[in-house]
């Protein structure tokens, strides 16, 4: 009986342990990346910084050690929620986040401000009536064009004979008159001037006699025969220039709001960490690795994420903390002060900071809807900010100087 | 005779290998409070596996149910009431953040774990019916103050358990006094929702925190399989076996391939084994049970010294006295028995995150049960 009950037990523990399979185990590699972690979590960079380039080295496919290293020179650069916490305690941390509806709101803020205002629209500008116009414009053809003509307007042209006396209308030998050619499709009332001009043949007849009339009658039909070919181009014309105007206004606006949206943000850039060159340069260090991450086309999604919100962060602080540097923000009391205060060396020595940053925050938005809604402003501006020299010369930073004083005295500064 | 000899070979083979093997870490994150346990499974640190015929005895090891006469249907909750977690998610939620908060998450307490059981026991001398309505566990890690991040843990299963025990070899009535052998099992069926996130604080400013988070169902069943083993001699200690969790479909290794800072629950839902030995004593007032229990995961390889886990209990009459040592906790409590209700308070102080927790968490467990 218990001989039974131990071969029972024997073969239930034999079959247990052909149940059991053991699972391949984690390699080292994670322990490392966790001891990355714990480091950043301890402030301590450096370590954070041998432990990134080490994994890099062993293991040179793996982009997350470029992140780590990232957050490292981050870290040098005091970029981080403690220097970021009174900004973030002013916009989400000062209340509950059992209160976080205010979120809503700062997102929306955040959406609307600065760079939506310098790359796109934040109000869409409805071009859609000029849209149709040209669209019927454009299929109209130009033989069945509408047109429609005034009155005709008589006018003589006055002139002196050889002896010096002025030649009276009964006398020409001719009769004009001024016609105005207009469209309903036109979008500006800006009609079309015509001279309607026929030959007496007599210079005693009227220009109303019947004779004369036919003859202005007959020419009219041919001045509007043949304007409505240019009446077509004409209309097509103004609907550029239209556009123009448009596009010239949106800018205008563009830019009015910017500088209304820098002025609103005075009290979070006053904030913002102060910006040492040494930090600069970490961050700079930091964009760098980052921006090799964003260059990789197979990257988990986390990774791609973190790195294309770190670098806006990072850019960002570059371009406020230099504008901290070059515009004394304490003395900011209305829109002009923006660009009175400005101190041009200050600004000119921040080139550098401005055009990285510039660069990578246009970087960074490579991917966003608001770059591939304004995808022309976005490839524009891309351009003019990489063609940019990388230092400035001698000449330019004269040339800097003497413009925004001017600019500063024609604002009255 | 053969046959013994080789099984014992191959047993010393097993104790050898444990021991010599090399430590390899993932993001491992355990719990006291296992999806099996109660108020005082997790007072003991799940070192309870030769205690018998006691309450828990079933819930320890299966094996130890011949030896149980108690019949009831009862309902138990045990959950984490206090402490250091308890006080963070306070402050973070109900009350305006502050820098020194934000740092200490950082530094010090930036693992956050919160874990709850609830049972509804059906207890008979030869069967046991158990039904989990809520295992639940979250656990944060905050990380990297540069762009800050949280990996989040959550889990809530349910299971429905049937339970059963044999004696193989002696007798329950002379048990103490003779060769004891018995078996035990235990089939579960479970829905297992886990969630295993990572996102930044970035993402949860400007998401609503719903869209991060996504539970995943998982449904199955499983099993565990156990044995006590007891001389009748009084020096010699009571030997348990259990084998964990076999069949279960959640495993380990998927969260911790996907990324260093995902976390990967271990010795809770994937199989895993128990070594335990045991004795006890009736003193004057009343009995000392001790257990030395060692636990084994199959998904990995750990050090043999670092599961190994202790608890003890004092009774006397009503009152009981947990205690629970091990590597990573440290367990004190205390339970009062009446007929129909029990309840106990435990203080721990504990390391989740094993050898990566930067400092110990100190909780209060709390654990109510009615008979019926």
């Amino acid at each position: 009986m218990i001989r039974n009950k131990i071969t029972i037990l024997l073969a239930t523990l034999l079959f247990v342990f052909s149940c059991m399979k053991k699972e391949r185990s984690e390699p080292i590699e994670n322990q490392t990346k966790f001891e990355i972690i714990e480091a950043l979590n301890q402030g301590d960079s450096d370590r954070a910084l041998s432990l990134a380039l080490k994994g890099q080295r062993e293991n040179p496919n793996d982009f997350e050690y470029y992140y780590f290293e990232a957050q490292a020179y981050s870290q040098k650069a005091s970029v981080d929620v403690y220097s970021l916490f009174p900004l973030m305690k002013m916009e989400i941390f000062d209340v509950a986040v059992t209160e976080w509806k205010k979120q809503e709101e700062f997102e929306k803020r955040q959406k609307s401000r600065l760079q939506t205002n310098l790359l796109g629209e934040s109000e869409e500008i409805d071009t859609s009536d000029l849209d149709e116009v040209n669209k019927k414009i454009q299929s109209t053809p130009a033989e069945d064009f509408p047109i429609e003509l005034s009155e005709l307007e008589q006018f003589h042209y006055t002139y002196v004979d050889e002896n010096g006396l002025e030649v009276k209308e009964e006398q020409q030998f001719y009769c004009a008159y001024y016609l105005d050619i207009s469209s309903p499709l036109f979008v500006y009332d800006e009609p079309m001037k015509e001279v309607v001009y026929i030959d007496k043949e007599n210079v005693e007849d009227s220009c109303n006699s019947e004779r004369n009339k036919e003859k202005v009658e007959a020419e009219v039909a041919r001045i509007k025969e043949r304007s409505k070919y240019t009446a077509k181009q004409n209309a097509l014309s103004m609907v550029d220039r239209k556009r123009e105007l448009v596009k010239e206004r949106t800018y205008e606006q563009r830019y009015a709001k910017a500088f209304f949206a820098l002025f609103d943000s005075i009290p979070i850039l006053r904030e913002a960490p102060t910006l040492t060159f040494e930090n600069a340069e970490n961050a700079i260090l930091a964009l760098r690795k980052l921006n090799i991450i964003l260059n990789q086309s197979n990257i988990p999604d986390r990774l791609k994420n973190n790195t294309t919100h770190q670098m806006r962060l990072l850019s960002s602080y570059l371009i406020i903390g230099s504008y901290k540097n070059t515009t004394n923000l304490d003395g900011v009391s209305e829109v002009t002060d923006l660009i009175c205060l400005i101190e041009p060396k200050q600004a000119t020595s921040h080139y550098r900071y401005f055009l990285y940053g510039a660069r990578f925050f246009m970087k960074s938005m490579r991917d966003s809807d608001l770059a591939k809604k304004n995808q022309e402003n976005y490839i524009e501006y891309s351009q003019i900010i990489n063609d940019a020299p990388e230092e400035l010369t001698e000449e330019q930073i004269e040339d800097f100087e003497e413009d925004t004083q001017k600019f500063k005295n024609s604002r009255g500064c | 005779m053969k046959t013994s000899k080789k099984i014992l070979k191959n047993l010393k083979t097993l104790g050898v290998v444990s021991l010599l093997t090399i430590n390899t870490y993932s993001f491992d994150i355990t719990h006291q409070l296992k999806p099996n346990g109660t108020f005082e499974t997790t007072a003991l640190s799940n070192s309870c596996s030769t205690m018998q015929d006691t309450s828990f005895s079933s819930l320890c090891n299966s094996a130890l149910m011949p030896l149980s006469e108690q019949q009831a249907v009862s309902i138990s909750v045990v959950g984490k009431s206090d402490g250091d977690s308890i006080d963070n998610g306070r402050d973070l939620i109900f009350d305006p953040i502050s820098e020194e908060l934000i740092r200490k998450l950082f530094e010090e307490k930036n693992f956050n774990s919160f874990t709850f059981n609830s049972n509804i026991i059906f207890k008979t001398s030869l069967f046991e019916i158990n039904y989990t309505p809520y295992y639940l566990i979250a656990d944060l890690y905050l990380f990297n103050p540069v762009f800050p991040e949280i990996s989040l843990h959550a889990v809530n299963r349910e299971t429905l358990r049937l339970t059963r025990g044999w004696t193989l070899i002696g007798d329950k009535e002379k048990f103490q006094t003779d060769w004891f052998l018995s078996m035990g099992t235990s089939a579960y069926y479970y829905k297992h929702s886990t969630a295993n996130n990572v996102f930044s604080l970035f993402d949860l400013s400007f998401n609503p925190p719903e869209s991060l988070i996504s539970f995943e169902n998982e449904y199955g069943a499983a099993g565990d399989l156990a044995f006590f083993f007891m001389t009748p001699y009084k020096f010699w200690p009571k030997f348990s076996l259990q084998f964990k969790n076999l069949g279960s479909k959640i495993t380990r290794n998927k969260a911790a391939n996907e990324s260093a800072v995902q976390q990967s629950p271990y010795l809770l839902f994937e199989p895993y084994m128990t070594f335990g030995l045991g004795q006890e004593f009736s003193t004057f007032l009343g009995r000392l049970d001790f257990n030395l229990e060692m636990f084994h995961s199959y998904s990995d390889d750990s050090l043999f010294i670092e599961n190994l886990t202790l608890g003890s209990r004092y009774t006397i009459n009503l009152f009981s006295i947990y205690l629970g040592l091990s590597s990573y906790y440290q367990n004190f409590a205390l339970r009062f028995d009446s007929e129909t209700f029990k309840v106990g308070i435990g203080y721990a102080r504990e390391e989740d995150m094993r050898r990566f927790q930067p400092t110990v968490e100190n909780s209060v467990y709390t654990g109510v049960e009615i008979s019926l």
